[in-house]
């Protein structure tokens, strides 16, 4: 099971939180400047010492040689944000670990020579933070990292050095961001030492109002104090937006019922849709789904078709090469499976044959109603 | 009064050979020993070689560089090795692995307190590996950490009587 197919804390507005850890090898010469064969070394070293640390880690892992796979699994892993753009340009050298659910995922040969990464659905830090630290501290035990008195640990460009530590988090902000005020706001986080950037990473932009928050310092600020600012920073937008939503609703409720139900409506009939035009339309759904329009759908599914309908994914698990139009289709037909029912309250004696999990709509309402009545 | 002519200089193209020969020497000197990065390959690229690049060049991150990107240049995270702790579980850490004994000891000498102190923390860390060792199923590790533990502990009561 997927760590994203679980609803997490404030998963109304908060999508996922994502830890990352960068580590050097002491001995060995930054990425850039390391040749290939220096490289392999290099990182054999390190999956080494994972297999010597944890014997589980062997059963429990999946290693993958960029070289070795296919492009568009390649692609996909980048889709899902489980490795970057960069690490995917350097793919004749680059490795990565996944956990199972993938929510661990250790790069190699990116900028740095090793990446831990650590995600979770919805709010979690100081949870993801641990899973990220718990494989740092095994490898700071086996391996002689690059770590300074003065500047911590030592990475490859100065953005990173001290506490090589990138938290961010990703919200769906769709009334926040059409407001007025907005601009400023971020802005003003901006200036407070965070940087907001669009999902995939520094070069895109938002969409489908999606925002990623993370800290910007790792000098002057310990890992403990840098999680909790982001925390505030993130509450806080939460609010905000919860407090968007409920103007939206009580201002303008038609418009804002005709654009969801018409997002419904495309999902459940289209025979083709682009990504782009599936991003926006998600965007509608899960507002839809947390003000409790949706009650036989949640986030996660959501959440699950976003991760799973693009480009690359779609290749990998069809197998053989699929034209544009034949990849619309597939994505058409993913969200057409996902509508069904999403309309209907779920009937508690019925959750085994429906297949959905009742719990979790349950839950899902008892987070957005009171919320929404502050 | 002195005379001073050096203002003399000022916005002069000529530069004598000597400080030639210095601007050169500060080149190569700013030229890693250990990947052969330069500064100037630095300014260029934003980032370093290797490690050994942070002592080559630490006047200068700390002068012109980090104040730009990093508002601070002074490093406040977690030691080499040793787990972050957060003010949330602060609390329910000391209650779990600090034994009462310890606390009391602390407590009662006020001459010692400092290195005390030292010998809990270090103790805490020990206790930290241990319970990683334990969940790692790395045994004897686990046997020699506990051994250390204990050590410690007899230790820290002796200083507490004294």
């Amino acid at each position: 099971m997927s760590w994203y197919l679980e609803e997490g804390p404030h998963a109304d507005v908060v999508i996922s939180t994502r830890i990352r850890l960068a580590r050097n090898i002491r001995h060995y010469a930054f990425p850039n400047l390391l040749d290939p064969e220096m490289a392999k070394e290099c990182y054999d070293e390190v999956t080494e010492a994972l297999h010597t640390a944890n014997a589980k880690m062997k059963d429990e892992c999946v290693e993958y040689d960029l070289a070795d796979i296919s492009t568009p699994q390649l692609q996909s892993l980048v889709e899902r944000r489980l490795i970057s753009e960069d690490l995917a340009q350097k793919r004749q050298v680059g490795r990565v670990i996944l956990s199972c659910d993938e929510s661990i995922a250790i790069l190699l040969g990116e900028e740095d020579h090793i990446r831990i990464q650590a995600m979770q659905a919805g709010l979690r830090l100081a949870e993801a933070y641990r899973e990220a630290e718990a494989i740092a501290l095994l490898l700071e035990e086996r391996l002689p990292l690059a770590y300074h008195e003065d500047f911590g640990f030592l990475t490859s460009c100065p953005t990173n050095v001290g506490t090589g530590l990138r938290a961010s988090v990703m919200l769906h902000l769709p009334a926040l961001g059409r407001s007025r005020g907005f601009d400023r706001l971020l802005s003003d986080l901006r200036q407070s030492g965070f940087a907001v950037r669009g999902p995939y990473g520094e070069r895109s932009n938002p969409d489908g109002y999606l925002y990623q928050v993370s800290n910007q310092l790792t000098l002057g600020s310990s890992e403990a104090e840098s999680i909790e600012a982001l925390e505030t920073a993130v509450l806080f937008l939460v609010k905000q937006e919860r407090k968007a939503r409920l103007k939206l609703f009580e201002q303008q409720r038609l418009s804002l019922e005709n654009r969801i139900f018409r997002a419904y409506g495309i999902l459940s009939q289209a025979r083709l849709l682009t990504s782009s035009e599936l991003s926006g339309l998600i965007s509608d759904m899960r507002l839809g789904v947390a003000l409790g329009y949706f009650p036989g759908l949640v986030q996660a599914k959501l959440n699950r078709l976003a991760n799973e309908s693009g480009v690359g994914e779609i290749l990998a698990q069809a197998g053989v090469m699929k034209t544009a139009e034949e990849r619309d289709e597939i994505r058409a037909k993913m969200a057409r499976e996902l509508m069904i029912g999403a309309l209907l309250k779920p009937d508690p004696h019925a959750s085994f044959s429906a297949g959905l999990n009742t719990s979790d709509i349950v839950s899902e309402q008892d987070d957005t109603q009171p919320d929404a009545a502050e | 009064m002195s005379l001073d002519f050096n203002h003399l200089n000022e916005g002069f193209e000529y530069e004598s050979p000597q400080s030639l020969l210095y601007k050169f020497y500060r080149q190569e000197a700013a030229r890693c020993p250990a990947c052969g990065t330069t500064y100037r390959y630095f300014l260029q690229n934003g980032k370093f070689g290797c490690a050994k690049c942070y002592d080559t060049f630490a006047s200068q991150l700390k002068k012109e560089v980090l104040p730009r990107m990093q508002r601070s240049h002074r490093y406040v995270g977690r030691k080499y090795g040793v787990p972050c702790r957060f003010p949330m579980d602060k609390a329910e850490d000391e209650s779990v692995s600090v034994p009462r004994e310890v606390h009391e000891a602390v407590s009662e000498s006020n001459s010692s307190e400092a290195v005390l102190k030292e010998v809990r923390e270090d103790l805490q860390s020990l206790q930290k590996q241990l319970k990683e060792a334990v969940i790692r199923e790395d045994y004897e590790q686990a046997a020699r950490l506990r051994d250390e533990i204990r050590k410690y502990q007899a230790d820290l009561q002796e200083g507490g009587k004294s």
